[in-house]
């Protein structure tokens, strides 16, 4: 049988490997890093070639007596040849090592994402250093002025758009982050989308949906329909919107929205899918009077016929750019065992879509 | 001949438990996923669990092997193919175990290099992991399954951080349709599984130190049991969190799944997850050069502690050749090939054949 070995030999060796071994791995003290909290891509005018990055970066100073210091930044914006050349282009003029740890958001201007934005991504979802919740969103204008500029928050603008994306997501925007953005794009049924930000003055502002073909931007949703678009995409609870009902607008909260894919193969091959929608919400303000109960209905026909004549044209639309955000290709894969991933293509813009709604009121708040 | 056993070397059969459980769920549960989903994709789950039948099946054979001729490896060996030739299986019996020991302990060292220290070299990080590996290998089968008990405690929490991918963003449509692959595919998926449960043939190292009970064959099936479940949920997570098409790009699905796990004090969580699977493959790294060291000290009657220093020292040799990652996937799908026939090849033959020697050997008696 074995014996024990003497432990002081152990001891020994150990020490001197945790002596030798001490210096083997590059050190990387929080003070004496960069760590970029904001990543942008912007093209160069006339220089299909060239991508424009900007990173910042924030800066922690010691506050002297009582009160809380605001934060700073440190921007920095350099061109390189290839989005690839970027992160050692940075490097050129940072004053310390940049680390990608802490990354939250990266923007990327529409005419980057209009050329594909697989390149870029590449080496966010290959670096184990970042996570897969990271916001990615497409900047209408310049994303370097987006980080550049200056805004009423207290905030980092890292921080600032990481916070209007997901606060968005909680209500009336689908939501989504760089784990989104792959899980649709491998998926051979499903595209990606991605929120649409502008600056306007000094705020920040969704301005949509940006709906993805695989990689490539195509075309945006504006911000007044993305409720509708989170309608047809999944089942959430919350958000609001308002709806013309002859002119004067009635406003909802939403308590609860279900969606439901049913799929029909129809005679001579064709198919056909019904997006059935049960919404359930409350009325939150109207500017005509609610006169006894008999409005009520009223109002929940009307709206399921303005929700559902616009969730078509929606629909009529993506089906018109090829674009399938809905995952609807995924919905038939999961029902049909002969969906053809290579022919959906072909197959998703003859695809015949019925969209049904169905509205419930379930309260009109404390008065009648 | 029945091998007697000092009872101050034994353990319990309940360690016998810990022991199998630990040497099944190792460094392969944190990238089967991809090569599983290659063939069956969704219905891979299925492949797992027919994986965990056979090899249940495969391990009450063992348990018979092992309960008629109470012994070990060598013993049924010896005794069923005579002195040479079973010299010789028993030889290739022992460059199997230390397969397994250079793929846990590789394996390992690309994770650490990939996830966390790409500068640190191999040296450091698998001479570091030796050292440790010798220091319970060297106090003998008890101080092993101390670990294998501590190990399976320290690495039950990791599974309960698999709630948060479910509960963020698990789409189980992704399961849907079921049974849409052919057999064939699910087959080929069975055969990439096999490398995880492959371990379990320590047994016939192991046998003759558990305590005699009535409950050391269900302890063993319990094991197998266990991970079994653990790979199939694991599996229907994973498949439900990315789906199959992107599962096919993800390298270590199991730490990528950790990914989405974020404390306020902790911005990756798969640093937690890589740091505590040092105790998962601690045992599996042990239970391997200690049941080869330990054959071929029953073989030649060596000084095992020498023969453990010997075998370290020859693993960090070979080791060092297979260091990136392509020659690595090649080495893991020779030891796989190996695994299956060894499994599903080897045991049974071994059976049927201790069947029909029982058989023979009953008839001259009478005779």
């Amino acid at each position: 049988m074995l014996k024990r070995s003497k432990p002081i030999l152990y001891i020994l060796c150990i020490t001197l490997l945790m002596f030798s071994l001490s210096g083997c791995v590059r050190t990387r003290v929080i003070d004496d890093i960069h760590l970029a909290q904001i990543v942008g891509y912007d093209t160069v005018p006339n220089d299909d070639d060239s991508v424009l990055g900007t990173i910042s970066v924030p800066i922690y100073t010691q506050s002297g007596g009582s009160g809380v210091l605001q934060p700073q930044s440190d921007n920095m914006s350099v061109i390189a040849h290839r989005g690839s050349q970027i992160r050692s282009n940075l490097e050129s003029v940072s004053e310390y090592p940049l680390e990608v740890g802490k990354l939250m958001t990266i923007l990327f201007s529409k005419d980057i994402a209009e050329k594909g934005l697989y390149t870029y991504i590449d080496f966010y979802k290959r670096n184990p250093d970042v996570g897969r919740g990271i916001v990615l969103a497409v900047s209408d204008g310049s994303a370097g002025d987006i980080i550049n500029g200056q805004y009423k928050t207290n905030r980092l603008v890292s921080e600032y758009i990481m916070n209007l994306v997901n606060n968005n997501s909680r209500n009336n925007s689908p939501k989504t982050n760089l784990h989104y953005f792959l899980y649709s794009y491998y998926n051979a049924g499903m595209d990606p989308f991605l929120p649409i930000i502008k600056k306007e003055e000094d705020d920040l502002k969704i301005e949509g949906i940006a709906l993805f073909k695989k990689d490539r931007y195509v075309d945006m949703i504006p911000y007044s329909q993305a409720f509708l678009f989170k309608m047809l995409y999944q089942s959430f609870a919350g958000g609001n919107f308002s709806v013309p009902i002859k002119d004067k607008y009635v406003s909802i909260s939403s308590i609860s929205s279900r969606v439901s894919y049913r799929f029909k193969k129809l005679k001579g091959g064709n198919q056909e899918i019904t997006i059935k929608i049960k919404q359930k919400g409350f009325l939150r303000e109207t500017e005509r009077k609610l006169e006894g109960t008999t409005t009520i209905p009223y109002i929940q026909k009307a709206m399921e016929k303005y929700l559902t004549k616009n969730a078509n044209t929606m629909v009529k639309h993506l089906q018109e750019l090829n674009v399938d955000s809905l995952g609807l290709g995924d919905h038939i894969r999961s029902n049909d065992r002969g969906w053809n991933a290579e022919k959906w293509n072909e197959v998703y813009p003859h695809l015949n879509i019925k969209v049904n709604i169905d509205v419930e009121l379930k309260q009109t708040g404390i008065t009648d | 001949m029945p091998l007697k056993i000092p009872e101050n070397h034994q353990v319990s059969s309940s360690a016998l438990f810990f022991i199998l459980y630990q040497i099944q769920v190792g460094i392969g549960i944190l990238a089967y996923q991809r090569t599983v989903g290659l063939h069956a994709e969704a219905d891979g789950w299925i492949s797992i669990l027919f994986c965990g039948l056979a090899v249940q099946i495969v391990l009450w054979m063992m348990l018979q092997l092992l309960d008629h001729f109470q012994g070990d490896l060598i013993t049924i060996h010896t005794s069923l193919f005579g002195k040479w030739l079973g010299t010789g299986l028993t030889i290739m019996y022992i460059f199997y175990y230390l397969g397994m020991a250079l793929t846990v302990l590789n394996s390992y060292v690309s994770i650490v290099q990939v996830w966390m220290f790409p500068q640190m070299s191999y040296w450091e990080i698998a001479v570091l992991l030796l050292i440790v590996g010798y220091s319970f290998i060297s106090g003998g089968l008890r101080s092993i399954s101390g670990i294998c008990l501590l190990s399976t405690i320290y690495s039950s929490p990791l599974f309960i951080t698999l709630i948060f991918p479910v509960e963020t963003s698990g789409d189980f449509d992704n399961m849907l349709p079921l049974f849409s692959h052919t057999p064939e595919d699910m087959f080929f998926s069975l055969k990439e599984m096999a490398l995880n449960f492959e371990g379990i043939s320590i047994i016939f190292m192991v046998y003759p130190f558990i305590k005699k009970s009535k409950k050391v064959a269900s302890w063993a099936q319990y094991s197998v049991f266990l991970s079994t479940f653990l790979y199939t949920v694991l599996y229907i997570i994973s498949v439900c969190y990315f789906n199959t098409d992107e599962l096919d790009h993800i390298l270590w699905p199991t730490m990528s799944l950790w990914k989405i796990v974020n404390l306020p004090f902790m911005e990756r969580f798969e640093y937690i997850g890589i740091t505590i699977w040092l105790f998962v493959i601690l045992p599996n790294l042990c239970l391997t050069i200690w049941g080869g060291s330990r054959a071929i000290k029953r073989m030649f009657s060596i000084n095992q502690r020498k023969l453990v220093l010997v075998i370290l020292a020859l693993l960090l040799i070979c080791g060092s050749f297979f260091n990136n990652q392509l020659l690595l996937e090649k080495w893991n799908e020779l030891q796989s090939l190996f695994g299956l026939g060894v499994l599903f090849g080897y045991i049974p033959f071994l059976y049927f054949y201790h069947l029909i020697v029982k058989k023979v050997r009953k008839h001259h008696a009478k005779a």
